[in-house]
């Protein structure tokens, strides 16, 4: 249960400074009563000592006069105290009563004293402006008479008065001092306390740059201070980290983003191709089925004339090898795409392997009035690769070439090979491609400009079969163009266990057919 | 106060003075002793005039010049006095014969009347001629105190004793201290 729940919800600095003054004032406050009531008590206590030996003495020195009536002796000792400020008044009475000498007897109040003596020769009472005393005079050990002295309690009040008067000022002086020096004491505690919580409240609003606080203080403090400015360097480092890693964060997202949008792009863009593709496609099989189509019309109405009759029959059978071209070009694409493309290499001597090929396009090269060139090394090492797929490459790259050569130009081949790898280069002098085209011709469907594919025809599936294939059998191809620079396609395959023969001992290339 | 302080030294001396008492005699007091402590006496007195420059006449009362003993006691008294003054007063010895019974008036009457000797017969007729006229008296045996002496002197063993007749003494003129007589045995 909180006693002084005002207290509880008072500052801190306020409540130290409470419990400073409520352990110090009440102690400074008994401290001054104290010495006010010893003081008081003291000096009283001092006066009536003096008083009763002076009364004393003037009963000693009047003993005599009273016992032999020497009524100038006791004036003597009479007029001799009332020289004596305090002195309010003095009556000598002998045992009958009758005064013998007095100084304002007046004042005495005789009757105020009991009758009857105490043991003691001096009596006393106070009634707080006048100290009454009373003291049996005797000679010889006789009753004499008795002597009532009167003592002014003004100037000792006065004097207690201004004492008092020094003591609440000290005391006042002493609870100001205690109350600057607990409010001191009490800042001297809570100013690092504040400060830290400045520190927190700017922390709590996320302001992370403010410096170390420096702090003077206990021991204890200071490490609570210590160990905030590390707390504090720690969240900066934290946060100069997260903002790091949200810059690398962002970073991130913005060239994934910018990869997405790219392969966003692509993607449209091969939507885009392959619908092409699709069109184009299906152009290139409408077309040989159109003609296979319109041929035994014609046969038919030409029967009787063989010539015409074989001619058909010639025309219909080239007409549908191209077609069969053209399906197995898709379903090998088909089966690259789906992992399902089987080649067999094995160590294969390729010279043979391009003289078929030579032959094979000799005919389609005469129809288009170019000439095939072949240049190869007299003794070309065997590479291991599949001899078909690798005849196919050949096929699709030289018929290119062919293709794309003007009439009456020339298409060439070269095989040649050193201590690493065989390179086979089919060249032909043509339309070329752009250089910022080059970079997609062996995509799949691409065919880098609309108007060569009308001008020159073709599925655009070619190249993407020589890349793909040339990659499987662990071979590479590159190319080598430039608009109307005509273009270089190079097929290089590395020599199994090293090279057999060196350009300089190779013979002279011959010209195959 | 110093006064009775020299007086009580006086006093103290007494035992020491006197030839008789290493005799085994009645011991008196030496006369220039007892002198000078009558002196000393005299100056308790509050009605002692010290406003006049007049001599102070000290009165020996003696039986009979001729003999001896008084001649010698008057000389020894004259001797104590010589030269000496009381508050201002020189001091005089005068000689007062005592005849017949009664003394024989002088004038000017002395001062004081002092009694050596022995007077136990004749003090009392001495004291009522001083006390007749004003005087005080002195004596140095306690029988006179009966006679109507006022002031005497006397050893109590070796403690000396002043003796006063407070009654003889108001009637001789003589107004001592209290605080002289608080250390004196006083009769009344």
């Amino acid at each position: 249960m909180k006693l002084f729940p005002w207290i509880h919800r008072s500052p801190l600095q306020n409540q130290l400074r409470m419990v400073l003054l409520l352990a110090f004032v009440p102690g400074v406050l008994v401290l001054g009563l104290f010495t006010v009531i010893r003081e008081h008590s003291i000096i009283r206590k001092s006066f009536q000592m003096k008083a009763e030996e002076l009364v004393d003495l003037a009963a000693y020195n009047m003993a005599p006069g009273v016992e032999f009536e020497d009524l100038q002796a006791l004036n003597e000792v009479v007029n001799g105290l009332t020289r004596r400020g305090e002195v309010s008044y003095i009556l000598v009475a002998d045992r009958t009563g009758r005064a013998m000498a007095s100084y304002h007897p007046e004042l005495a109040s005789i009757n105020s004293w009991k009758t009857d003596f105490s043991e003691s020769p001096i009596e006393s009472r106070d009634d707080g402006r006048v100290l009454h005393l009373r003291h049996r005079l005797s000679f010889n050990q006789r009753f004499l008479g008795v002597v009532y002295m009167g003592f002014t309690l003004d100037q000792i009040n006065a004097q207690l008065f201004l004492n008092h008067l020094v003591v609440a000022g000290v005391v006042l002086i002493s609870l100001v001092i205690l109350t600057i020096a607990a409010r001191r004491f009490g800042r001297m505690i809570t100013d690092p306390i504040e400060s830290l919580k400045r520190l927190a409240e700017k922390l709590s609003q996320q302001n992370y740059s403010t410096p170390p606080v420096t702090i003077e203080a206990a021991q204890e403090i200071e490490f609570l201070a210590h160990t905030f400015n590390e707390m504090v360097r720690a969240i900066q480092e934290r946060q100069n980290e997260l903002r790091i890693l949200n810059q690398t964060l962002e970073q991130k997202v913005a060239d994934r983003t910018r990869l997405l949008e790219i392969e966003t792009h692509k993607a449209q863009q091969s939507e885009r191709l392959k619908s092409e593709f699709l069109s184009n496609m299906s152009h290139e099989l409408r077309t040989p089925l159109t003609s296979i189509l319109a041929w035994p019309d014609l046969i038919l109405d030409h029967y009787e004339r063989k010539q015409d009759v074989l001619t058909g029959a010639a025309q219909i059978k080239k007409t549908a090898q191209h077609l069969l071209r053209l399906i197995n070009d898709l379903l090998d694409m088909e089966a690259i795409d789906t992992g399902r493309m089987r080649i067999e290499p094995v160590l294969t001597d390729i010279t043979p392997l391009i003289q078929e090929v030579m032959q094979h396009l000799q005919g389609y090269a005469i129809s288009r009035e170019v000439k095939i060139v072949a240049k190869l090394l007299t003794a070309l090492p065997p590479i291991v690769v599949d001899g078909d797929r690798l005849k196919q490459v050949l096929i699709n790259l030289l018929s290119n070439a062919v293709k794309f050569s003007v009439k009456g130009g020339q298409a060439e081949l070269y095989a040649s090979a050193d201590e690493r790898e065989v390179c086979i280069r089919v060249v032909d002098h043509g339309v070329g491609i752009a250089k910022e085209d080059i970079q997609y011709i062996f995509d799949r469907f691409r065919q880098v400009d609309g108007s060569i594919r009308r001008r020159y025809g073709g599925s655009g599936v070619g190249l993407y079969l020589v890349k793909s294939l040339v990659t499987i059998m662990g071979g590479d191809v590159t190319v080598d163009s430039g608009v109307g620079e005509g273009s270089t396609f190079r097929v290089t395959f590395p020599r199994p266990g090293g090279g057999i023969a060196s350009p300089a001992q190779a013979p002279a290339a011959k010209e195959p057919a | 106060m110093y006064k009775i302080a020299i007086t009580l030294i006086l006093l103290a001396l007494l035992p020491c003075s006197g030839a008789a008492a290493e005799r085994g005699e009645r011991r008196d007091i030496p006369i220039p002793l007892q002198i000078q402590i009558f002196l000393k006496i005299i100056t308790y007195d509050r009605s002692f005039d010290n406003g006049t420059p007049a001599p102070y006449q000290v009165g020996v009362v003696l039986r009979n010049m001729e003999e001896p003993s008084d001649e010698r006691i008057f000389r020894q008294v004259s001797d104590a006095l010589s030269k000496k003054t009381i508050l201002g007063r020189p001091l005089v010895p005068v000689k007062l014969l005592f005849r017949k019974g009664q003394l024989s008036p002088s004038e000017p009457l002395p001062d004081m009347l002092v009694l050596i000797g022995n007077w136990e017969e004749d003090g009392d007729k001495v004291a009522e001629f001083a006390r007749k006229h004003h005087r005080l008296t002195f004596g140095s045996d306690v029988a006179l105190l009966e006679s109507g002496v006022a002031v005497v002197m006397s050893l109590e063993g070796s403690r000396p004793v002043i003796h006063v007749n407070l009654t003889e003494a108001k009637a001789g003129g003589a107004d001592f201290h209290a605080n002289f007589l608080k250390h004196c045995r006083v009769i009344r």
